[in-house]
């Protein structure tokens, strides 16, 4: 696999979580992951992580319309690619595979 | 909240892409709004910082986005593209630019650790080591030592003395170590000190406390490399070691003593120990003044002590308590941080510097960076006249003249940078075949040191611009649309850099060789120097305990001399050559006041006869006569100074312990001078005494000694000393090994000599092909005009010769001071020899049509159609 497809546990979550919700902001998936994992997360952790699937292919962004609680600012919408929705679906499928050959 | 804090804002968008400042800011403010309402105002204003400060992730990203990061990208992209076009060249540029780095590195460490010596410790500079000044009747006498009678008035006399310590001088004896699990070592070297050694030298304890490691007679510090090798990776504190047959246990280890110390030590005792195995007792110590010359003195003073006043306050207690009559003393302070290189080379705990040398390898160092800093600007000018078009398109459209000066100063560092890490690498591979084969010692701790890296980039950045000044003048100094048309002109203007600095390197180059040429030679006289003994055939054998008693020497000797092929014995206490400097005695003519100084030595019957040397009047040492034991004999020089023009038969006036007992002796003979020191002295006035067994055994052998000689030698040894190993020693190699510094000197600057040679022949060779290459034209038009290729071949390189000529002439009157100067510094020197500048003129005139012959060819040959076909 090349550098390109490879992706890490926090990076999965927040796709997952992108995936999820189809079209998101930054302080948006921070909420979720708080919610999901009862972990705190930064913002620019979770931004950076954002950035980097985007590099990667597995997200696309746009700017958004400023919102009345975040002080005017515009906000950047995060949608997952089709590569995106793969990679999540390529890492589940392992995964559970790997599970069965687990013995009890 | 609707807007973030103006710290936090100013933070984010200090550290973080621009296009990502409103999606951030946002976001934050977003999820703060968020907190506030579901975990109170407290908790999301500490989120709000956390999440300020955890935008530093974003720096590099920020970095890259840099305008300015652009344009060093670009001036990296550009540098690499124009040296891909010539990239041996370019390898060649950059391997003797790092070569010319790397010996200026390493002389510079060299000279950075030499003068480091005994300064890592923080209060250095109020450390003192005691010396005396010994006034014997105008005779002065220096000695660093003083025994410990002194020790009890210190804390009365000279409060501001704030800690004291001594340290015993023994190098010359080993002890037999041993962990009872391990093997012996016996070639450790160990030190005496007292319990204050750790508050005067800064050398710290890794296990242990330096308030009690070092008490008394039981305790022992090792240092860690001695913990180490006795007991691998196990801690040392605790364990039972036996020194000579006797357990003591390890009382403390050290960090490994600093290289830069005037001492050095695996292990140390206490003078306790030292003092009750035998051979000092220390209550002769505490009562007498002027014995024990080996105990040496250290004080810490207070930071507001004057020199001065300590001094003269330890004369007090001299003047009130010691009374030797005649003789005066003066106690003197020395700095620590002298002694490296002023100290007294007898007696000291380790070997000095040499500071003339230090400097000389420093000097050469910086010589060979000026030809590393010429040879870089000669190939600035080749560079930039060979990119004036590009230069002078970028200047036509619209850059400034900062922008291409920045350029040509940033790849100038680019390049220095490239072989700068080479340099390095050259460095920290060969630092190890350097410091073991020549008398350079790299230090890497020194090269990596702050105070040299600092110099080392300012000196990278020092040759960057002012090796960029004279290519851009040129630039600049014509218009960029002629520099498109004809490229531009480096020849003509009032100045011509690239002449002077050519003219430069000649007259360095030919300094350099003749004064390697003198070295050498001079080496070589030395070397061949008659000494006025017998060196080729005499052996010696060493009793290191003590001499034989005088009958089983007596018989020892009859033994040896029935052996088939030895001349003859005798027995001395010190082998000539090798006595010492502070070796000085007073003598004076019965009835006179005033003496001279003079050497010493005691030797046994035969001593002149096995040496060779000639007796010039009277007669040598002999059985026969009785009165011998307060017979006398002098040298020439002696007789000399003391006035006598006959002085067999003869009284003078011979002083023992240290003046304190005089004794009349009859001069008996008058022997040839002969060198007793090193030849970089002249012979000093000296006397012979006779003593029955002084350690030296001295045999001169037939000039052929065979194996059987020495086998037979080896028998008679193993009768009359049996607890001693027989060991046979060459008068030979002692001579020779009072060259073997210089030798290595020399081989150094030989070494040195040679690289900075190699550079300057580089610079003229990049000189001769830039100019082929501007002067194809006219040498095109030349040729048609009837021009023949030797005619041309021949001017070409006479140009270059004249130029070495010019440096020839300027050189002389420089080189001829300093190294007459030099050779003012050896008693038996040659004179300066005029054939050796010839040698050099025509060696580097041979060098020089070397390095041009190439160029010089390809222009007499040049084809006039292909270089004029454009006009």
């Amino acid at each position: 696999m090349n550098e390109k497809g490879t992706i890490g546990l926090l990076e999965e979550m927040i796709l997952l979580l992108v995936l999820k919700n189809e079209i998101i902001h930054g302080a948006e998936v921070a909420r979720q992951y708080t919610n999901e994992f009862k972990k705190s997360i930064t913002l620019p952790a979770i931004i950076a992580v954002l950035k980097r699937l985007e590099n990667k292919g597995f997200l696309s962004s746009k700017m958004g319309e400023p919102g009345n609680n975040r002080g005017g600012k515009r906000k950047r919408l995060y949608q997952a690619t089709s590569e995106g929705y793969q990679v999540a679906s390529n890492i589940q499928l392992m995964r559970n595979q790997l599970w069965k050959s687990i013995p009890n | 909240m609707n807007n973030l804090p103006k710290w936090q804002s100013k933070f984010i968008r200090y550290f973080c892409p621009i296009e990502m400042i409103e999606e951030l800011e946002g976001d934050i403010i977003d999820d703060y709004n968020w907190r506030v309402t579901k975990k109170g105002r407290f908790k999301a204003d500490l989120f709000l910082f956390l999440n300020t400060l955890s935008s530093l992730r974003f720096l590099t990203a920020k970095l890259f986005s840099l305008p300015s990061f652009n344009v060093i990208h670009n001036y990296a992209k550009v540098y690499f593209r124009s040296n891909k076009k010539q990239l041996p060249t370019y390898f060649f540029h950059i391997i003797s630019l790092a070569v010319g780095l790397a010996s200026f590195i390493a002389t510079l460490s060299f000279y950075q650790f030499e003068y480091s010596y005994d300064t890592y410790h923080p209060e250095y500079e109020n450390t003192y080591r005691l010396e005396r000044i010994i006034n014997d009747t105008n005779i002065e006498k220096r000695k660093n030592g003083c025994s410990l009678v002194l020790e009890q008035y210190l804390r009365e006399y000279a409060p501001e003395i704030k800690n004291h310590t001594t340290l015993l001088n023994t190098r010359h004896s080993t002890h037999n170590i041993q962990y009872p699990a391990g093997t012996p070592k016996n070639n450790l070297t160990y030190l005496v000190s007292d319990s204050q050694f750790f508050n005067v030298f800064g050398i710290e304890l890794t296990e242990g406390n330096d308030k009690t490691a070092l008490s008394g007679k039981n305790s022992l510090i090792i240092t860690e490399e001695t913990r180490k090798n006795l007991f691998g990776d196990e801690n040392g504190l605790g364990k039972a070691v036996l020194i000579n047959g006797q357990e003591h246990i390890v009382s403390g280890v050290t960090e490994n003593v600093p290289k830069n110390t005037h001492f050095y030590f695996d292990y140390l005792i206490h003078r306790d120990l030292y003092f009750s195995s035998g051979f000092w007792h220390q209550d002769e110590l505490t009562t007498v003044w002027n014995e024990a010359d080996f105990i040496l003195y250290y004080f810490q003073l207070d930071e507001s002590a004057s020199i001065s006043s300590v001094e003269s306050k330890l004369n007090r207690v001299y003047d009130e308590y010691a009374n030797l009559g005649e003789i005066t003393q003066k106690y003197s302070l020395k700095p620590i941080s002298d002694i490296h290189f002023q100290g007294d080379t007898e007696w000291e705990l380790d070997e000095l510097g040499n500071k003339y040398f230090v400097d000389l390898i420093n000097i050469l160092g910086i010589l060979i960076l000026i030809f590393t800093a010429i040879n870089f600007t000669i190939i600035g000018i080749a560079k930039i006249t060979s990119r004036a078009k590009e230069l002078s398109v970028r200047s036509i459209i619209g850059s400034t003249k900062s922008a291409v000066v920045y350029q040509v100063i940033i790849e100038n560092i680019f390049t220095l940078l490239f072989s700068y890490f080479i340099a390095i690498t050259l460095i920290v591979l060969l630092h190890r075949t350097v410091n073991s084969s020549l008398p350079i010692h790299i230090d890497m701790a020194t090269v990596f040191s702050l105070g040299s890296l600092y110099i080392q980039g300012t000196t990278i950045l020092c040759i960057a611009i002012t090796s960029s000044f004279y290519p851009l003048y040129i630039l600049f100094r014509s218009k960029a649309l002629n520099a498109l048309k004809d490229g531009v002109k480096v020849f003509g203007g009032k100045f011509n850099l690239l002449r002077s600095l050519i003219i430069l390197q000649i007259f360095f180059s030919i300094g350099l060789t003749v004064a390697t040429l003198h070295f050498n030679q001079q080496l070589n006289h030395l070397l061949n120097l008659d000494p006025g003994f017998e060196k080729d055939n005499v052996v010696y054998m060493k009793r290191i305990i003590r001499g034989l008693d005088a009958p089983s020497y007596e018989s020892f000797k009859t033994d040896l001399l029935g052996i088939a092929g030895v001349n003859s014995v005798t027995n001395t206490g010190q082998l000539p050559m090798k006595w010492p400097a502070g070796n000085s005695y007073k003598l004076i003519e019965q009835g006179k006041e005033v003496g001279i100084s003079s050497s010493r030595a005691w030797i046994g019957y035969d001593y002149f006869k096995t040496l060779d040397i000639e007796i010039v009047k009277g007669r040598e040492f002999s059985p026969g006569f009785l009165s011998d034991s307060t017979a006398i004999i002098i040298n020439e020089a002696a007789a000399k100074e003391l006035g006598l023009k006959n002085p067999v038969g003869m009284q003078l006036k011979v002083f023992f312990r240290s003046g304190q007992v005089q004794v009349n002796m009859t001069v008996i003979g008058v022997v040839k001078d002969f060198n007793y020191r090193s030849l970089h002295t002249p012979t000093l006035p000296s006397y012979f005494i006779l003593t029955p067994n002084a350690p030296l055994i001295t045999l001169n052998l037939d000039s052929k000694s065979s194996v059987k000689i020495i086998e037979s030698m080896k028998k008679s040894w193993a009768k009359f000393s049996p607890e001693e190993a027989f060991n046979i020693n060459y008068l030979k190699d002692v001579v020779n090994s009072q060259y073997e510094e210089d030798k290595s000197y020399k081989n150094a600057i030989q070494m040195l000599s040679i690289i900075a040679l190699l550079l300057a022949s580089f610079g003229i060779f990049g000189v001769s092909s830039f100019a082929a290459k501007r002067r194809e034209k006219e040498f095109g038009i030349k040729k048609t005009l009837g021009a023949k290729p030797y005619q041309l071949f021949t001017n070409n390189i006479m140009g270059y010769l004249s130029i070495v000529i010019i440096g020839f002439i300027l050189s002389i009157v420089p080189s001829f001071l300093i190294i007459e100067n030099w050779l003012e510094t050896y008693a038996y020197h040659i004179n300066i020899n005029y054939l050796n500048y010839g040698i050099a003129l025509i060696s580097v005139c041979l060098i020089i049509a070397l390095v041009t012959f190439k160029s010089a060819y390809k222009l007499s040959h040049i084809d006039p159609i292909k270089v004029l076909r454009n006009e």
